[in-house]
């Protein structure tokens, strides 16, 4: 299965898509992002992810009304798609099955 | 402003259906930033931008992009060069190969010149570290200048000024003092090795020279007494695999110094590329040990004294101090310390020589070793310059006499539209790529002659050409600017056609452009006739140098130094040297020994003021003074003019009596040699007055870069410190084995070393015959580049005046007409350049000569061989295109249309 195969940055900006729903443009996830995960997002990083994952297949997008707050250019909003769904599915899956395989024991120690 | 670059930038690479939103998110934060007052909002705009310069999000480089328009025009132009290559085979050969013998020379000499100016690179603070030289005045008279210095002047100088942080003091330079050491550390066989590049040294040296200790430590290693560091390379010759440290070395020497010292560390060999070599170094203070008086005359000789002048002295100024001004206050310094000066009308100079122009600028006396030659590499380093620039020369003349082939192509390529920028472009490239394949091909010529290059320029082959940083700069600059230089007027010329005349055929070279190519070829030729000349000149120079009569004969001479352990009794000394000299002469190898304690080619170090006793104090001059043994003016065939030689069999030479040279006896202020005969003599300095009992001719002590010496010889009797023995001329290698024998029977334990006394006499004119043989094969290569591109004009202007030659052959002309038709354009341009470029190669060559006291005149010989070799060359290069378009059928040329 490794067309749905995700990166783990990838998978972030996917699950935030989802997350911001109507509102998933640039900016809304960078913040959303920055703020969640407690990280720092190069707007660099993010947006050649998102096109990565438009190319892919993962993500669908829409031009806006243009916008005078950002200088009369319009938003891109992005949409999961269906395949983007069932990418994200496979990757709970795989996660889910490994948390269910972890003998108790194996986590039972102190940390630090 | 900053944000508007930005932007701008961000539009220029940013893919066109990623750029509205993307720059709207940008803008939206940067609006954000401005209401929020976060600081630098225009900074962090540019910040991202450049986080967003990822391929991912550029435009791709085939669609719709402006950059691919060039690039395939690039390519083209690429092409077009290529082709226009392989079509002219000749021209394109001429050029290339002309252009890399041109790059090849010129890489090859700054390979050379950079060598000879990395001399001490490897030290640290070699900006701030000085030599401090000694100039020594005697009645107002300079009597040397001198690399040496009073054991005093350094620890004063650091004592005196805040200004110098550091001295070091280094005694006893191998070439003077006679030096054998021996390990012991119990071998049944011990090594002893005589040493030439030995010092003592002061325990700052190690540090300050910057020595990278293998073993022990470089700060303290030469603190004790009777501690000694040795080279990595005498480690393993004395003690082979073994740990070296702790180990014992004796040294012992001619004055009977003899001292058990303790290894104390292990320095990396020094490079080639320092003034000063050396691979042992002793504890300076061991020097002190020696006072076994107690009554402390060490100190004064070694220590602090102002009156012994032998030691290199070397100081470490502050950063960004100003040497001269600390030179200024010197002289206030040698007053303090040397107030006898004054009444003995003496006067000493302290200076301070940069370490690192002592390869290159410093001649004085007692060099640790003979020195390169500053001017030498200039003059070269010149001559590099000329030889690239009569290639670049070559290539702008064949390209512009080319036009005639070019100006169609030209024609048509504006027909269809092309711009003139874009030919000036096309024609930069083709510039570009020949310049490029002449580089390729330099190298291939730098590789093939590399070994030959090393020899003749005297360049380690450890100084690899490749390895050098400055080498591949030069490379890129010389293809860059090459390729612009050269390319850039041709490709305005030939941009510049008319496309309906060139079409029409109706091209002739522009006046203008034909003015140019022959001012062009004229200065090509200017250079080589300057450089003919110039090798003539040295050429001559070296040649009377070494062909002038010295005063002395040194051929078949082979000189041994006094033993270094000696005994202690001088009676078994005086019978030993006796034995050594009759056990020789009675060998039929031998012609005869002499003794003295002068060797030819060296600087006669000691002078003092001499007068007769009827002469005020005053008017004393400072003289040389050396000794020679009974038979060593007889043996080395030196003329006695007045008087007679010292006698063996008259029994007072030795204590009373004294030969001079004839200007020695002129500056006593007699007007004839005879005069002196007889006469008394003062000698201060050693309170003796002994007489005169002969005049001698001058003679030349050093090379003839120095003026004869005015010389007053004693009787060294046995005190002699070198054995001057002349050979059979047939068989020198029994004769050094006889001396061998007769060497280890005589002085035995002592090792056995001689050498060729012309062989080192001539080793000063070491950097002369290098300097020599450069500008000779240099000179030479630059001729071959000159012709090569006049081969090429010739070819191209025979192929262009084809039918007018057809014409005028059928019309009557002989072969013979032709032939002087075509040579005499070339032969009067080269003539023109040789008569313009005489005087000043004149001027420069006698500015030259006037670094030698005896010294040629130029001649008319010189310029006429100039002349005569450059005309001869021209003809003969431009012969095989006049001759083959002379003899050509006419009936090949007109049958073209």
């Amino acid at each position: 299965m490794k067309e749905y195969q995700l990166g783990e940055f990838e998978e972030i900006v996917l699950l935030t898509v989802g997350v911001l729903y109507d509102e998933a443009y640039g900016v809304a996830l960078k913040t959303e992002i920055e703020q969640r995960g407690k990280r720092s997002v190069s707007i660099g990083a993010l947006q050649s992810t998102l096109r990565r994952l438009e190319r892919k297949g993962f993500l669908d997008s829409k031009l806006g009304e243009p916008d005078i707050e950002r200088g009369g250019k319009p938003k891109r909003f992005f949409r999961i798609t269906a395949y983007g769904k069932k990418a994200l599915l496979h990757s709970k899956e795989i996660r889910l099955s490994l948390w269910d395989s972890i003998p108790k024991i194996a986590l039972d120690c102190k940390i630090g | 402003m900053i944000r508007k670059i930005a932007s701008k930038f961000f539009k220029f690479y940013c893919h066109p259906a990623y750029w509205l939103d993307i720059s709207g998110d940008l803008e939206e934060i940067y609006r954000y930033n401005i209401r929020n007052k976060k600081k630098y909002p225009e900074l962090r705009y540019l910040l991202q931008v450049l986080q967003l310069f990822r391929p991912s999000l550029m435009k791709s480089i085939n669609e719709n992009s402006i950059i691919s328009n060039h690039t395939i025009m690039l390519k083209n132009y690429f092409n077009v060069a290529f082709r226009s290559l392989l079509k002219n085979r000749l021209y394109s050969f001429i050029n290339i190969f002309g252009l890399a013998i041109g790059i090849a020379a010129f890489l090859l000499i700054n390979h050379y010149v950079a060598f000879e100016k990395s001399y001490e690179n490897h030290i640290q603070n070699k900006e701030d570290i000085y030599r401090v030289q000694l100039d020594v005045y005697q009645n107002g008279e300079l009597v040397y200048k001198s690399s040496e210095n009073y054991p005093g002047a350094g620890p004063a100088l650091v004592e005196e000024f805040p200004e110098v942080i550091n001295s070091a003091k280094l005694y006893n330079m191998g070439s003077k003092n006679n030096v054998v050491i021996t390990s012991e550390n119990g071998e049944e066989n011990p090594q002893a090795l005589k040493h030439r590049k030995f010092l003592y040294a002061e325990a700052t040296f190690l540090p300050m020279f910057s020595n990278q200790m293998i073993q022990g430590d470089a700060k303290t290693a030469l603190e004790k007494p009777f501690t000694i560091v040795i080279s990595e390379s005498m480690a393993k010759k004395y003690f082979g695999n073994e740990n070296p440290m702790g180990k014992l070395l004796r040294l012992e020497d001619d004055d009977f110094n003899n001292e058990l010292c303790e290894v104390t560390g292990v320095f990396k060999d020094v490079p080639e590329n320092t003034h000063l070599k050396y691979d042992v170094l002793i504890s300076f203070n061991t020097l002190f040990t020696r006072d076994t008086s107690g009554n402390g005359w060490a100190q004064t000789r070694y220590g602090n004294g102002w009156k012994r002048k032998d030691f290199y002295t070397y100081v470490q100024l502050m950063p960004n101090t100003n040497p001269e001004k600390l030179e200024s206050q010197f002289v206030a310094l040698v007053d303090k310390f040397k107030p006898q000066n004054q009444e003995r009308n003496a006067k000493d100079l302290l200076s301070l020589q940069p370490l690192q122009d002592i390869h290159l600028f410093s001649q004085l006396t007692d060099e640790a070793e003979v020195n390169g030659n500053g001017e030498g590499v200039f003059y070269i380093s010149i001559i590099a310059f000329f030889i690239l620039i009569i290639a670049w020369v070559n290539y702008i003349n064949l390209s512009t006499a080319r036009s005639f082939d070019r100006g169609r192509e030209v024609g048509l390529r504006k027909v269809m539209g092309s711009y003139r920028s874009s030919l000036i472009i096309q024609f930069l490239v083709e510039s570009f790529v020949i310049n490029g394949l002449a580089m390729l091909l330099a190298f291939a010529l730098i590789f093939f002659s590399t070994n030959l290059f090393h020899n003749l320029s005297g360049t380690p082959l450890s100084y690899i050409i490749w390895a050098q940083p400055w080498f591949w700069a030069m490379v890129g600059g010389i293809v860059f600017i090459g390729a612009l230089l050269s390319g850039i007027y041709p490709a305005f010329v030939l941009s510049s056609f008319k496309p309906i005349q060139v079409l029409h055929g109706k091209l002739r070279n522009s006046s203008g452009g034909v003015a140019m190519r022959k001012a062009l070829v004229i200065f090509q030729f200017a250079m080589s006739v300057a450089l003919i000349v110039g090798t003539a000149t040295v050429f001559d120079q070296m040649e009377y140098m070494q062909s002038q009569n010295l005063g002395f004969d040194m051929s078949q001479t082979i000189v041994v130094e006094r033993p270094p352990k000696q005994d202690t009794s001088r009676q078994v000394r005086i019978a030993n040297v006796k034995s050594f000299k009759t056990g020789l002469k009675q060998r039929p190898e031998i012609t005869s020994v002499a003794g003295s304690t002068l060797l030819p080619g060296k600087k006669l170090r000691f002078k003092t003021p001499i007068r007769t006793n009827l002469q005020s104090q005053e008017e004393a001059v400072p003289l040389s003074v050396a000794g020679m043994d009974f038979d060593f003016a007889e043996s080395m065939n030196m003329e006695i003019i007045a008087g007679r030689a010292f006698s063996e069999e008259l029994r007072d030479d030795l204590d009373s009596l004294v030969i001079v040279t004839e200007n020695a006896s002129r500056a006593l202020g007699f007007e004839n040699p005879e005069d002196a005969i007889g006469k008394r003599i003062e000698i201060e300095r050693f309170r003796w007055s002994p007489s005169i009992v002969g005049v001698m001719a001058d003679y030349h002590q050093e090379n003839l870069k120095e003026e004869k010496p005015k010389t007053l010889v004693y009787l060294s009797g046995t005190g002699s410190e070198y054995y001057m023995i002349k050979i059979n001329a047939s068989n020198s290698a029994a004769a050094i084995t006889a001396i061998e024998e007769q060497w280890h029977k005589s002085f035995a334990g002592n090792p056995f070393h001689y050498f060729f006394l012309d062989e080192y006499f001539n080793s000063y004119y070491e950097s002369e015959r290098q300097f020599k043989d450069l500008f000779a094969a240099f000179s030479i290569l630059a001729i071959i580049v000159g012709c090569l591109g006049l081969f090429g004009l010739s070819s191209f202007t025979a192929i262009q005046r084809a039918r007018e030659i057809a014409i005028r052959k059928v019309l009557g002309s002989t072969v013979l007409n032709i032939i002087q038709l075509l040579s005499k354009e070339f032969l009067i341009l080269v003539g023109t350049a040789t008569i313009i470029i005489w005087p000043l190669s004149y001027y420069l060559m006698n500015q030259w000569l006037e670094n030698y006291p005896y010294r040629i005149d130029i001649g008319w010989s010189s310029f006429a061989y100039s002349g005569i070799v450059v005309l001869f060359v021209t003809a003969v290069t431009i012969s095989y295109q006049t001759l083959k378009s002379a003899r050509a059928n006419p009936v090949d040329a007109l049958n073209h249309e």
